[in-house]
């Protein structure tokens, strides 16, 4: 929690959410330009392509999910005033908030073909 | 978990007034600042840009604009009341019903929301301003000007009809050619422009306009939500902008953004329009809530349970509300994998939306509940807002949603969310902050009696419409047949429609009679907890004799002399010796006082502004595009007159109480409201670069006939693009180590690679088809015109900051003309870069 950049440590209070936003962007992306470039046609051991490639993607940022954490845990000693404890907390519930909304907007591309 | 501790004490960093100055009398203190805050009455009025007089004018016209909204409801339900009726014809009805949306959504909920913001939010953060009055005031006039051209339509008969979402191709030219639509789409832009100045306004004065100790976390919720608020329209208006901006090139010079035979697609629009439209129910919507969450505490007696919580639920809801624009298209043939992502965060939207139902009824459950005026009109919203809620999770399904689509189930769902989400909680609001207002009470019968009236008529008129909708009976037609059913709950509904009118007058004769019959008010009549209330009704135009140093986010609760001792010159900046306006400007954060904000006098630059922008959209809606152009021209010399006025010739000397002047502060107001301007016109270019994709890749229809091909041109653009971003660097880093001559030439050298990089721009599409041949070269054609207009706006900005060099506004510690140069140079070179890369690399690299 440095006070050098208070823009950026109040942006990254929503670090969770920010990167649910970007999974959501990445996910609908790929899977309209896979679908116009006809990816879904092609399957890999017995898998659609497209279904596999989008798992990944979504996979990835379950990845950024655990590192915003980590990063937050590391720093969150040094938060001395309420002020920046109350950011702490915040940060650490929108995180929570932000992997249970990828997990809930994305799981489908596990169970559901891809351009149907 | 309120964060009660020792009561305040001495104001940190001692910033007490002692000695002499502190003999004022409170009488005398009051005397001196209301001095030099003073505002004209009467015609000067109109350069008026204090926050209180700012706001009520919002205010006051939203609710006008709210009144022409009911007449037109009265209008459709007069038509609807009986089958076959014609009081009007088609042409007529479709006028009606979409300037009825349209005035409601963009005249009045988002402009009411505004000016209640503008008028409280300084009264609750403690301060005396917000952090740019005059801007505020050009945002006034914005509105204003853009809601009497599209009112002005209205009255000639020529007011748009293709419906408030306004769907391509039937606004397009061929089967809209009147000028109808560009009343619409000019009008519609003009009113948003004031939209995002307000929402730059509320980011910066909420982050760093506040009063001392004012941390974060102890801010009233109020903000919160109006922060949340600001930012979704820094990111929810620009796709609209881009829209209609499109729609009026198609409309006017035949570029076919839009039209499927020459490479366009309806479908961008539906897009564009929806990725503002939902985000904007939430803009709507948060403010009430904010509304609640504020009044909800007082009427408990105790402090709100879990505002960590809340914060965390309405940052959620801002976030993912972005991710649910596409279930108002599940018609359109979308796959559905697609869809099921939209279908999830439609329904992911309400868990932070019940989180704050659960806050409210936990806050009741756990104080005393007093059963006030405002109390009841919360009880409406509960009600109604819930229903909507439920009913909104219905046609959230995607199958249900099929069998609804365009019936009247969605418009009774539609107004649930509007009625309950925003008209309750701000009559509630305006019950409860009107002895704030007009220092007197209302009729406290007069208000109950319109209570029921309001509420009863809503449910009559709308809940039997659900009934009307699964009956099969669609949206937006002007007359029906008699014998489907459809007799019965109509006329009902009309009655209860009018019922409502009625409740909604009583309200308005209740608030004329209060305002000069009324029973003068008390200070605080509802023992609140926040500093509004700690004011003198109605409030003085500075707010505060002193700045009140907080320890506590209910500072009424914590110390009930706190508005004697702010009277009485106890708290910062005590006005006894004031020269000009100032307020405290504080570290975003810790609200710790880091610099003093020196306020505008009344200024008539606001409307100068406004009515050069006004003279440019008329002239663009009456086709005169060279004489538009002078009136742009003429706007942005107003707006460099106004810029020329800021800053200072000199140094500070001493700084007063400890404090720099804002003008020398690191986090100075100026730099950071050019930066979330810029976040609001990276949405714009980031929409714009969705539709460049989009027309490329995915619409239906001809492929682009010939793409742009990579040329010397277009690197030598690049190239001088990385020079202006190079210069403006390298000038700063000369003027901090003062070497003034290098600073001048490095502007100068960043205004020569701007002109440059336009000329190379220019030359570098040899063979471009014509705009109007295709989609693909009509989008690539807007891409280059959007960072021409930017390269063109940073030569400007660098010759500006060199002659405020030249005139002594700028030193080493001086600064901001050059950081907003900077800002405004490295975002123009990034978009640009963006773009060459786009339109030149990309097509190499991924086949179409
Ligand atoms: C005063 C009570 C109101 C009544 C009786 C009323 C009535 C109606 C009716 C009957 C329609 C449907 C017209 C049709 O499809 O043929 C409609 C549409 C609409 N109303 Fe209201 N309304 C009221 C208040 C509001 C408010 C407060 C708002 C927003 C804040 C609002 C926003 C809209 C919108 C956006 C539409 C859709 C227009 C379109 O189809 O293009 N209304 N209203
Ligand atoms: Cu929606």
């Amino acid at each position: 929690m440095s006070h050098a950049r208070p823009l950026r440590t109040i942006a990254l209070t929503a670090v969770g959410l920010i990167i649910w936003s970007i999974c959501f962007v990445v996910l609908y992306a790929a899977l309209s330009l896979g679908c116009a470039a006809g990816l879904h046609e092609w399957s890999l051991f017995g898998v659609r392509a497209l279904n596999v490639i989008l798992g990944c993607l979504w996979l990835v940022h379950f990845g950024l999910l655990g590192s915003a954490f980590l990063v937050l845990w590391r720093t969150q000693r040094q938060a001395q005033a309420a002020s920046e404890r109350f950011l702490v907390r915040l940060t650490c519930m929108l995180i929570v908030v932000g992997s249970a909304a990828t997990l809930w907007v994305g799981f489908p591309v596990l169970l559901l073909p891809a351009c149907a | 978990m309120s964060e009660r501790r020792t009561s305040g004490g001495a104001p940190p960093d001692g910033r007490g007034n002692d000695g002499a100055s502190r003999t004022l009398s409170a009488v005398a203190r009051h005397r001196r600042l209301n001095r030099v805050w003073h505002n004209p009455s009467g015609l000067r009025g109109a350069s008026a840009v204090n926050h209180t007089v700012v706001g009520k004018r919002f205010m006051a016209t939203a609710l006008f604009f709210f009144f022409v909204g009911g007449v037109l409801a009265m209008l459709i339900r007069a038509q609807l009341a009986t089958p076959d009726h014609s009081l009007f014809g088609h042409e007529l009805y479709n006028q009606f019903f979409t300037m009825h949306g349209t005035v409601m959504m963009f005249l009045f909920a988002i402009p009411f929301i505004e000016g209640l913001a503008m008028y409280l939010l300084p009264k609750m953060l403690g301060s005396r301003d917000l952090a740019y009055p005059r801007l505020s005031s050009f945002g006034y006039w914005c509105y204003l000007f853009g809601g009497l051209m599209l009112l002005a339509s209205l009255l000639a008969g020529v007011a748009p009809d293709s419906g408030w979402f306004f769907y391509t191709p039937l606004s397009s030219k061929h089967y809209t050619p009147g000028i109808n639509a560009d009343f619409w789409l000019l009008g519609v832009t003009f009113v948003e422009i004031s939209a995002i100045c307000a929402a730059v306004e509320f980011v910066v004065s909420i982050l760093t306009v506040r009063t001392a100790g004012m941390s974060l976390s102890r801010m009233p919720l109020f903000a919160w939500y109006i922060l949340v608020t600001a930012f979704m329209m820094l990111f929810g208006f620009p796709p609209l902008i881009l829209g209609s901006i499109l729609l009026e090139l198609e409309r006017a010079f035949d570029w076919p953004f839009f039209d499927a035979a020459r490479g366009g697609d309806p479908i961008l629009w539906q897009h564009l329009f929806w990725l503002f439209g939902h985000p904007e129910v939430y803009i709507i919507f948060l403010p009430g809530a904010a509304i609640v969450s504020t009044l909800v505490p007082v009427f408990a007696g105790r402090p709100i349970v879990g505002y960590t919580l809340t914060v965390a639920s309405v940052i959620s809801i801002g976030f993912i509300s972005f991710g649910l624009w596409v279930h108002h298209m599940y018609t359109v043939g979308i796959p559905h994998l697609a869809l099921v992502f939209f279908s999830a965060a439609s329904m992911l939207v309400a868990v932070p939306t019940a989180v704050q139902f659960f806050v409210w009824i936990a806050t009741l459950w756990q104080g005393r509940p007093r059963l006030e005026l405002p109390m009841l009109y919360l009880f409406g919203f509960l009600v109604v807002f819930v229903f909507g809620g439920l009913t909104g999770v219905m046609v959230a399904l995607v199958p249900f949603d099929w069998q609804v689509h365009d019936t009247h189930f969605v418009v009774a769902h539609m107004h649930y969310v509007l009625v309950g989400g925003l008209v309750f909680p701000m009559l509630a609001g305006i019950y409860y902050w009107f002895p704030l207002v007009a220092g007197r009470r209302t009729f406290p019968g007069l208000g109950a009696i319109a209570f029921w009236l309001i509420f009863i008529g809503f449910n009559v008129t709308f809940l039997i419409m659900h009934f009307t909708g699964l009956m099969g009976m669609p949206r937006r037609i002007y007359a029906y047949p008699t014998g489907l059913g459809w007799d019965v709950p109509n006329l009902v509904s009309s009655i209860g429609g009018f019922v409502m009118s009625m409740g909604l007058l009583l309200v308005l004769i209740d608030l004329v009679l209060s305002w000069s019959a009324g029973r003068p008010s008390r200070r605080d009549p509802w023992n609140a907890g926040t500093l509004e209330w700690a004011l003198p009704t109605p409030p003085p135009f500075y707010n505060f004799a002193s700045q009140p140093a907080v320890s506590d986010r209910n500072p009424l609760w914590l110390d009930s002399s706190l508005p004697a001792r702010i009277a009485a010159g106890q708290g910062c900046l005590p006005g006894d010796n004031a020269v000009q306006q100032e307020t405290l400007g504080v570290e975003m954060i810790s609200g710790r006082p880091n610099k003093l904000v020196v306020l505008p006098r009344p200024s008539w630059l606001p409307l100068w502004s406004g009515m050069a922008m006004a003279g440019f959209f008329l002239l663009v809606l009456a086709k005169l595009y060279w004489l538009a152009s002078i009136g742009l021209a003429a706007a942005l010399c107003v707006f460099l007159r106004w810029g020329w006025e800021n800053g200072a010739r000199r140094d500070p000397g001493d700084m007063r109480d400890g404090l720099p002047p804002h003008h020398v502060a690191d986090d100075a107001p100026g730099p950071l409201g050019v930066i979330f301007t810029l976040v609001a016109d990276a949405t714009f270019f980031a929409s714009l670069l969705f539709g460049y994709a989009y027309v490329w890749l995915i619409a239906p229809g001809p492929t682009p006939p010939s793409l742009a091909e990579p040329n010397l041109a277009a690197l030598l653009a690049a190239g001088a693009l990385g020079a202006a971003w190079a210069a403006v660097i390298l000038g700063e880093r000369a003027l901090v180590a003062t070497r003034q001559v290098n600073f001048d030439l490095f502007m100068l050298a960043s205004a020569g690679a701007g002109i440059g990089a336009v000329a190379a721009t220019a030359a570098a599409f040899p063979h471009m088809p014509s705009p109007t041949s295709h989609a693909y070269a009509a989008v690539v054609a807007m891409l280059i015109a959007y960072v021409i207009f930017h390269v063109v706006v940073g030569v400007v900005l660098s010759a500006f900051a060199f002659a405020r060099r030249r005139s002594g506004f700028v030193s080493v510690y001086r600064r901001i003309d050059v950081r907003v140069c900077r800002i405004w140079w490295i975002y123009t070179a990034a978009t640009g870069l963006v773009t060459l890369t786009a339109v030149f690399a990309v097509p190499g690299v991924v086949p179409a």
